[in-house]
């Protein structure tokens, strides 16, 4: 049997304790998605009397990363932020919740990523780096994460047959081979017979190994599958993602200019292209107590603009050669929520920006345009680098 | 067999194959959801109480 990737989710949730699995509620449409566990395999080299270059493979640190794109519509937008930034008090209520996000330690999640019949599921997850873009109109977001450790598929350790109420997943993989299981989960064993049986969890035992349901009959060898069954996605509405033709990008002197320049379309400034990254340089190194990274830690914090508009006069030359402070707040306004006129929106404050690069290359029968890099700068007298803010209809105990 | 869930979020879902299914609602479906939204709602067979079995007088043996 094949699958179509089209018929997959990403399906999200904040965790209570970091790096502890929930099963995921919040399920969101997937542009594209690359995160894969690489178990670092190396030879074994260990003398062994052989004239070949070994005859097993042994593990080396495991990293689990990749990248989520979604188009970046205001509800899923927050949980890209909220695992990338720190969210501060939501304010507002069900015609419009405004969620703020300084920079700060993230909120750890759970996710999971279908695959056919099996869910891959990542725990611990956060953004190692967020990109917005504006890709033909729609604002784009691809999240680079990082995870603690994965459930997808693991065998039995011990052979099951009549009716039984829990069974022992094997330890190749790793000692505690349920970690990333929960109660209320449903995994299928498939049986001697090659049919799967599903069984829903009732508990996940404290030896790692052991996982328990209500009595089932099944017959089945020690090594036979076991997977997480993907989820049968629920989505809350799929609405549009934000439109660089409903973004008013400002640039002014300080932050207060910028963020009055970008109130009206006559004083915004006309960006062809624009686009930012925000890091947090995540800590995965491995330590005693987990083959996966312990824990994810965000490091110094960075962040890049580039944009692309129209060269008028030499200011923007002018600026890269002298070094000038700048600074530029994107407004993005979204669906309207409701009839009274409220619309998803999402505004991004770079406090102080400094151009490193500034190109205006010339094309036969092409205007000049600016080809601009900057590097986003903390604001020592607004005291913040990036603030930002998202209007959307998730109330704040979502994230 | 057709299985009945319910949508025990606080927010309307749309299910792929099945549609929308708002909160709190149930629906009657095929399609097996697997989802922690939902909750299957066991079927409860209804067995009139004893005192209500009478015999068909009329009927003619």
């Amino acid at each position: 049997m094949n699958y179509l990737g089209s018929k997959s989710y990403l399906a999200m949730i904040p965790e209570v304790t970091a790096g502890v699995a929930l099963k995921p509620t919040t399920f969101c449409p997937l542009v594209s998605e690359s995160i894969k566990s690489m178990l670092n395999y190396n030879a074994d080299r260990r003398m062994k009397g052989l004239d070949w270059k070994s005859d097993d493979l042994l593990l080396g640190d495991r990293k689990h990363e990749g990248d989520i794109v979604i188009y970046s519509d205001g509800d899923n937008l927050g949980h890209l932020l909220n695992m990338t930034y720190l969210k501060g008090s939501t304010t507002g209520d069900s015609d419009g919740y405004t969620h703020p996000f300084t920079v700060g330690s993230p909120k750890s999640y759970t996710i999971e990523i279908q695959k056919g019949p099996y869910a891959q599921r990542y725990f611990g997850v956060k953004a190692d780096q967020l990109k917005l873009e504006f890709v033909d109109q729609k604002m784009q977001v691809t999240a680079s994460v990082k995870a603690t450790g994965q459930f997808s598929a693991s065998a039995l350790k011990e052979a099951l047959s009549g009716s039984v109420t829990s069974l022992k997943l094997s330890s190749a993989y790793d000692l505690k081979p349920t970690a990333g299981l929960v109660a209320g989960d449903v995994i299928t064993v498939v049986g001697d017979d090659g049919n799967g049986v599903d069984l829903t969890l009732l508990t996940v035992d404290a030896d790692g190994e052991t996982l328990t349901f209500a009595s089932t009959a099944i017959t089945g060898a020690i090594g036979n599958r076991v997977y997480l069954k993907a989820q049968t996605p629920s989505y809350t509405g799929i609405v549009d993602p934000f439109f660089l033709g409903d973004t008013l990008i400002g640039v002014g002197a300080d932050s207060t200019s910028a963020t009055t320049n970008a109130g009206a379309k006559s004083t915004a400034t006309g960006m062809y292209s624009f686009a930012f990254t925000l890091k947090n340089n995540l800590l995965d190194a491995s330590a005693s107590g987990s083959k996966d990274p312990l824990q994810l830690l965000p490091q110094t914090r960075e962040a890049e603009v580039t944009t692309r508009r129209l060269f008028e006069t030499p200011e923007q030359h002018l600026a890269w050669l002298n070094s000038t402070k700048q600074a530029i707040t994107m407004i993005s306004t979204g669906e309207e929520m409701t009839t009274a006129g409220t619309h998803e929106s999402l505004s991004v404050k770079f406090h102080k920006v400094k151009l490193t690069t500034n190109e205006e290359n010339l094309e036969v029968d092409s205007l000049i345009f600016d080809t601009q890099t900057f590097e986003v700068l903390y604001d020592s007298s607004d005291g913040s680098a990036i603030e930002i803010s998202l209007v959307n209809k998730t109330a704040g105990t979502a994230y | 067999m057709k299985n009945k869930y319910k949508n025990i979020s606080n927010l309307d879902l749309f299910v792929p194959q099945v549609g929308l299914v708002k909160a709190g609602e149930e629906v009657l479906t095929e399609v097996d959801i697997n989802n922690s939204n939902f909750e299957k709602v066991e079927k409860v067979k209804i067995t009139p109480p004893k005192e209500l079995i009478t015999e068909d007088k009329n009927k003619l043996n």
